[in-house]
């Protein structure tokens, strides 16, 4: 379904470069169309792991999206915003991203009120428009997370500019209600009581972004939860909390970026903490630097991350009966899926704007686990050494 | 690779030299004579945040050399982030771009006939009285 979607759109989109007319539709009326759309191949050169799905083969279906948008100016100073998104990968369905009502009482406040992407690190909410950015894929180590993808609420954005700097103050507050796929996963999450803070101080040439996002998260893997239960009602309490995806989660972020016509610097330090037993609690940084030669840039990227989980309980003894083996069998399986882990990616790409709307990309990737547990890649056999290179090429378009 | 990077480096440098030679004035329709704006202030304005004026930016289409100019002494980006930056604006709901006229006459006609709209042009244009230059980069 998704990929003869993803099809059709292929095909309006050459039709469209074909034309070379942009397809905006009604620009001095109140509704305004756009849209943006990513064609991604990648594989990896590694015949005993895979890596988000790629395998040693080039796949387009991975990370190529399609996104339509429409605004309607209700009145002058409120407007609509709805967003869809369809995507070939697995890790999120395809659907409604945005969908929002905007109030703008002054030129300086606005405010959202609706669904939205959660602006957590610098370039979550736009992920998904690989126009806007130089990589292909965005730094691994950093942008992982699958806790507060949207939210269902109210956003408050104020900026003021001086002389010499300007100042962009964000908040929050809202819930979030979605099913996600996570390396392969099925997950049910539910945020509550999701609320952030994103300062951003623009001088000079500097953009510096700090923020804190925070949330009573839920998540409900369907086999886990149900193993959980078992072990709760035998009363195992302490293996089953141990296994809970119940809990607070935590992001904090910093980044820097400078950036002018010759070249640019970004460096962005992320921070997670939760209770939940799926979502590790995870350091991550990355930094990146790069030229540009109009039309071309070029860059290098350099992004770690290290994850904790939660400790196994040593709570079921062994050896009692062949029921509480079992039981204590099933438990050491679950717990021995994760561990903790430190990776670590480098890479290289260029990037060139063939026209102003139009731009083609290609990175390569070393990518790297460091040492304890399996941080990246899945599907590994045991021949697998841990390290694979990652090539990808993208075509990024905006209308 | 040399021979790609010797080229685009040399026709940088030129770029740069010849830039020397311009310089852009930013004009605008308002009655508040007294506003004189910073360069950080215009990059602002241009890139759609806030100032604490009723100022509406109005900007000449990519393929303009004023345009490049002003991209290059003024915001500081070259106009493939600048087309980046608003594709990240546009898609998260945050910010506007600019209108865009075609032409630097037809930029200076519009702002004779719009109060509050401002827009940049190469300084050797003659400005029309009732018009107020609020920066200029030599």
């Amino acid at each position: 379904m998704i990929i003869k979607l993803f099809q059709s759109t292929l095909i309006a989109i050459c039709v469209s470069l074909t034309l070379t007319s942009v397809v905006y539709a009604d620009d001095d009326g109140n509704v305004r169309f756009s849209g943006f759309a990513r064609v991604v191949a990648g594989y990896i050169d590694e015949e005993y792991a895979e890596f988000n799905g790629y395998e040693d083969r080039v796949s387009l279906e991975q990370q190529s999206l399609f996104g339509m948008q429409a605004d309607y100016q209700i009145i002058d100073n409120v407007s609509a915003t709805a967003q869809v998104i369809g995507r070939t990968g697995d890790d999120n369905k395809s659907g409604i991203e945005w969908l929002y009502f905007t109030y703008a009482p002054t030129k300086a406040l606005k405010l959202k009120l609706g669904r939205q992407r959660t602006p957590v690190f610098s370039y979550s909410d736009f992920s998904d428009v690989g126009f806007a950015y130089e990589w292909v894929s965005l730094p691994q180590q950093v942008y992982q997370q699958f806790l507060f993808p949207n939210f269902d609420g109210l956003h408050a954005q104020y900026e003021y500019v001086s002389k010499s700097t300007s100042l962009n103050f964000e908040s929050y507050y809202g819930e979030l209600d979605r099913e996600f796929t996570y390396q392969g996963d099925s997950l049910d999450v539910k945020v509550s009581n999701m609320f952030g803070i994103v300062s951003t101080l623009g001088y000079e040439s500097w953009t510096f972004r700090a923020s804190f996002h925070q949330g009573d998260a839920d998540v409900t893997q369907q086999e886990l939860s149900a193993f959980s239960d078992i072990l709760r009602n035998v009363g195992f309490t302490q293996s089953a909390d141990s296994l809970s995806n119940e809990g607070v989660g935590r992001f904090y972020q910093l980044s820097a970026f400078y950036e002018n016509v010759d070249y640019f610097f970004r460096s962005e330090v992320t921070r997670l903490r939760t209770e939940l037993f799926l979502a590790p609690d995870s350091n991550g940084y990355f930094i990146s630097g790069g030229m540009h030669f109009y039309p071309f840039s070029i860059y290098t990227s350099l992004s770690r991350d290290t994850n904790k989980y939660s400790a196994d309980i040593a709570e079921i003894p062994i050896g009692v009966n062949a029921q509480l083996d079992q039981l204590a069998l099933g438990y050491q399986q679950i717990v021995g899926q994760i561990g903790n882990n430190s990776t670590v990616s480098y890479s290289v790409g260029g990037r060139w704007d063939w026209k102003d709307n139009l731009a083609f990309k290609a990175q390569a990737t070393l990518l790297k686990e460091r040492d304890g547990y399996h941080g990246l890649f899945t599907a590994r056999d045991e021949m697998f050494g841990g390290k694979a290179m990652f090539y990808q090429l993208a075509l990024e378009w905006v209308f | 690779m040399k021979t790609l990077f010797f080229p685009l480096i040399f026709s940088a440098f030129i770029g740069v030299h010849a830039s020397a030679n311009n310089s852009i004035v930013v004009v605008a329709n308002t009655d508040n004579k007294q506003i004189q704006l910073s360069r950080q202030q215009v990059r602002n304005l241009f890139m759609g945040n806030a100032l604490p004026y009723d100022l509406e930016a109005i900007a000449l289409p990519p393929d303009n050399q004023t345009r490049v100019l002003f991209n290059t002494r003024v915001v500081g980006l070259t106009e493939s982030r600048i087309q980046s930056y608003w594709a990240q604006m546009r898609f998260t709901g945050r910010k506007k771009e600019p209108k865009e006229i075609g032409t630097e006459r037809a930029i200076l006609e519009y702002i004779l006939h719009n109060p509050g709209s401002v827009g940049y042009l190469p300084s050797g244009i003659s400005i029309p009285d009732g018009l107020t230059i609020l920066y200029s980069a030599l």
